[in-house]
């Protein structure tokens, strides 16, 4: 894994200097700060059981769903087709040193997008006078345990969007696929979570609880790290690791 | 076999139905310069590919400096540089900064990248004009040079280039041949080209396939008597043209070229004729006409023309076995 830092250096740098990390930057930006301020809005007008925070990182879904695919989707795919991830292994690297530079790279940047959509949380405390402390608005659990959750989806996530990028040449069907997948994740853990006679079997019901993502992230939200759900989270991660890398050899060779 | 520092034994390569190498086996020479030819389609790319531990093949051994191709890519990888077709290369980056970035890949000790890569750009006439320039940003010329230097880096022992001199203007070229013969005896070179009067130049061996098999391996002298059906004679004739044509249609013997050298009617003819004969057939040619033949030389088939027989033979013996 000796040259796992130099190919890591080697793909932040590309997305550095790729005008679509931009874009998707500003896409991001603009949408968590309209989800902000219309969370913000709702939270000043209607009476809430739930601290603000909270109530901001139930809409994790929307921008993750938007930007994991778009972030993922050049990973691989453009390697394959303008033959550069060819000519990356007549160096003496292993496809898995390759996989995991592109994930880490495309996941440092989902985790720096949601670090950046603290801002205005900070800056509502700053102008309200109101402290992270204060557990009606935002406390230090809810933000730290909102972000852990956002990080653990947001990974398995990213390895799921670099595993469709594996399989294709075309960023487009990457993109479309990776998707697919996620919105395939969240609807299966809905309908399993109304469907009683599934949910009450026991398989089911432990796949039930590991796809239940708003009520997982309330959990972490209010301080309670359920160990299940961070296995689950890595679990799956190393899974679609593992394919990606299967597929890459598969790919080139 | 035992000896050689690329090893290719009975190598077959499928692509589905389709057979792009048909157990072909051959040995290189440690410090050889070895020239692959062939025509489109006839399994170049794959076999350099299979050496570069870029793709596997469906059957056989490669074996590079004592390593198993097949077994260990990685570390056979360590002592094999490679250089693709067309050399596609990241947009993205500047010249220093891709050499660079290649020569960590490649294991080259920190405290000598800079060094090494500045050194390859000098030879490869990037330094001055290009290390700053965006890769993006440059021509096919620059881009092969780079592929080039890239290929060049480091100590790897076996150096593979697939079509190097593409795009290269004769200048350019030049300086990619003093490159190669600067490493000649201390790295193994296996060149894939379709300018063969380059490869007539650098190389010191020869692999000829067609559709997957070798159809003619050695040196230059080796594959000319291999492949010669007729020798080429140069003789140099006194006599009118038209008599001249006439004499050598009525033998039975074809002119190549027929050149003037003189106002007095002097001619420089090039025919193919066999090695027994030819003697006889100038004499007989003297005897009836009263031409005269002052100089008489054999001339060597060039590279192309031993590629030309070489293929041809291949395709005529298949045809011969297919009735």
């Amino acid at each position: 894994m000796k040259n796992f830092w130099t190919l890591l250096k080697y793909e932040i740098h590309k997305l550095i200097v790729s005008p679509s990390t931009y874009v998707i930057s500003l896409v991001f930006t603009f949408s968590m700060g309209a989800i902000f301020a219309f969370v913000l809005h709702n939270y000043t007008t209607t009476d809430y059981d739930v601290p603000f925070a909270q109530m901001f990182f139930r809409c994790f879904w929307l921008p993750t769903y938007a930007t994991i695919p778009l972030i993922t989707m050049r990973s691989l795919s453009e390697g394959y087709k303008n033959g550069t991830m060819q000519n990356l292994f007549s160096a003496p690297i292993s496809h898995l040193e390759v996989v995991l530079a592109e994930f880490f790279a495309a996941y440092a940047m989902f985790i720096l997008l949601w670090l950046s959509s603290l801002v205005p949380l900070a800056a509502v405390k700053f102008i309200s006078n109101q402290t992270f402390a204060d557990a009606a608005f935002a406390s230090k659990f809810n933000i730290a345990g909102g972000l852990l959750f956002v990080g653990l989806v947001g990974m398995s996530f990213t390895a799921i969007g670099i595993l469709a990028s594996s399989l294709t040449e075309n960023q487009i069907i990457s993109s479309m696929v990776t998707f697919f997948m996620l919105m395939a994740l969240l609807l299966g853990g809905l309908l399993l979570a109304n469907s009683p006679k599934i949910a009450n079997l026991r398989l089911c019901s432990t796949y039930n609880e590991g796809l239940s993502f708003f009520l997982q992230l309330d959990n972490f939200c209010n301080g309670l790290v359920d160990s299940r759900v961070v296995v689950f989270h890595l679990s799956s991660c190393a899974l679609a690791l593992c394919l990606t890398t299967i597929a890459v050899q598969r790919k080139l060779g | 076999m035992i000896g050689g520092v690329i090893i290719v034994n009975n190598l077959v390569k499928s692509y589905g139905q389709s057979v792009a190498l048909n157990g072909i086996s051959f040995t290189v020479e440690k410090g050889s310069v070895v020239g692959l030819i062939g025509p489109n389609g006839a399994g170049k790319s794959s076999i350099l590919k299979i050496l570069a531990g870029l793709i596997s093949g469906t059957l056989g051994d490669v074996i590079v400096n004592g390593i198993s191709v097949a077994s260990d890519p990685i570390k056979a990888k360590k002592n094999t540089s490679f250089m693709a077709e067309n050399n596609p290369l990241p947009d993205h980056m500047r010249v220093g900064e891709y050499l660079r970035f290649r020569a960590e890949l490649k294991g080259v000790p920190a405290r000598k990248i800079r060094a090494n890569t500045e050194k390859i750009m000098r030879q490869c006439d990037l330094y001055y004009e290009a290390r700053h320039r965006m890769i993006k940003t440059l021509s096919k010329g620059y881009r092969q040079r780079i592929g080039i230097a890239d290929a060049m880096l480091g100590d790897s022992e076996v150096v593979i280039l697939d079509e190097p001199t593409i795009g290269l203007d004769p200048h350019q070229i030049i300086g990619i041949r003093k490159i190669i013969d600067g490493t000649r005896g201390m790295r193994t070179i296996l060149i894939s080209s379709h300018i063969l009067s380059e490869l007539e130049t650098v190389c010191d061996n020869f692999i000829i396939i067609n559709r997957g098999n070798i159809v003619a391996a050695g040196t230059l002298a080796g594959l000319a008597s291999d492949v010669r059906e007729k020798d080429t004679f140069l003789a140099n004739i006194r006599g009118s043209e038209l008599k001249i044509r006439e004499i050598f249609e009525a033998n039975g013997t074809k002119i190549s070229s027929l050149e003037r050298l003189r106002a007095d009617d002097e001619w420089s003819i090039r025919f193919s004729a066999t090695e027994k004969n030819h003697r006889s057939l100038l004499a007989k040619i003297a005897a009836e006409s009263g031409l005269f033949a002052e100089k008489i030389c054999t001339i060597e088939p060039s590279l192309e023309e031993i590629f030309l027989r070489a293929t041809r033979r291949y395709r005529d013996q298949n045809l011969e076995n297919k009735l």
